[in-house]
């Protein structure tokens, strides 16, 4: 089962953010406080949506015929991940 | 792309998840060739963009450049409307595409011209009310099936301009009051140019080079 990294919350819905990681290989831990990356932020379906259209040189074409979508579906998604992404930059500044 | 369309039920009133761009421009051209066609064969006219009458006969290209009057009247309003209020890159191919596929309920409404029942309960009501024209004989079964083929185009009718209007929508991705209105207003003035185009080349038939055959 592949695990999802909470983003809120879940006591006070408020942003989580990172304050440990830890080397895989030799253990070594550091401490802090780090915000979330902003792709990190975004839905695992939007995350997979930007790697996929990255992946075919941002080209909306080669992404409708991907997901068996007509242009404008795809362009439209595009579109909302792009309002998600303007919202977390004004909700970060 | 054609096992979703057809496995999903939203593609009822919204196919443009899956069609549109040139596909949907090639398919919406060919359903309004074979509208058209089938309208000169039983000689039902498509006289504005919600409108379909019997009337009398007329060449092909007079029924074809009607059809294809009221596919572009609607394109004409709408897409200048879609590029001034939308915020999103779109593009002209999806719209006219989306708005010619949408006039396939037209091509069933025209079919159903092929029964006479309509025609002869016409007359009847003619007849029987306003006194214009000839007696007319007509059975149970020429009322039921006049009533249930009117219902069935005016179903196709309203099936139609909830396309029209989702093909706006969607290829504009203009959303909530913004795409009602900009719709209705846009739809009212495609209507008016739709009845203008038709008015004309009725009237001008000599000049559009169209032999209209009374």
């Amino acid at each position: 089962m592949s695990k999802k990294m909470p983003l809120y919350c879940p006591s006070c819905t408020l942003p989580l953010e990172v304050t440990s990681l830890e080397c895989t290989d030799c253990a070594t831990r550091v401490n802090g406080k780090f915000p979330l990356p902003l792709l990190v932020s975004l839905p695992q379906e939007d995350q997979t949506f930007i790697i996929e259209f990255v992946k075919r040189s941002g080209s909306l074409k080669e992404m409708a015929k991907h997901l068996g979508l007509s242009y404008p579906s795809v362009r439209n998604k595009l579109d909302e991940i792009i309002q998600k992404i303007n919202a977390l930059e004004t909700g970060q500044k | 792309m054609l096992k979703q369309l057809f496995s999903d039920k939203r593609s009822i009133y919204n196919p443009f998840v899956y069609v549109a761009g040139e596909t949907a421009l090639i398919a919406g051209l060919l359903i309004m060739v074979l509208t058209a066609w089938l309208g000169y064969l039983n000689n039902t006219w498509q006289d504005g963009i919600l409108d379909m009458h019997y009337g009398p006969e007329g060449s092909f290209p007079t029924h074809l450049l009607m059809t294809l009057g009221n596919w572009l009247s609607a394109v004409i309003i709408l897409a200048p409307l879609a590029f001034i209020l939308t915020g999103s890159k779109i593009r002209l191919v999806d719209i006219a595409g989306t708005l010619a596929l949408a006039r396939f309920p037209m091509l069933i409404a025209v079919l159903t011209s092929f029964s006479e029942a309509p025609k002869v309960f016409s007359n009847y009501l003619l007849y029987q009310y306003l006194e214009k024209g000839e007696p007319v004989n007509i059975s149970n079964l020429q009322i039921i099936v006049a009533v249930l083929i009117l219902i069935l185009v005016l179903l196709m009718i309203v099936w139609m301009v909830v396309l029209m209007y989702n093909a706006y929508k969607f290829s504009a991705n203009i959303k909530g009051n913004k795409a009602g209105i900009s719709f209705t207003i846009g739809f009212l003035a495609a209507y008016i140019i739709s009845k203008v185009i038709s008015v004309v080349i009725f009237n001008n038939n000599q000049i559009f080079n169209i032999t209209l055959i009374t």
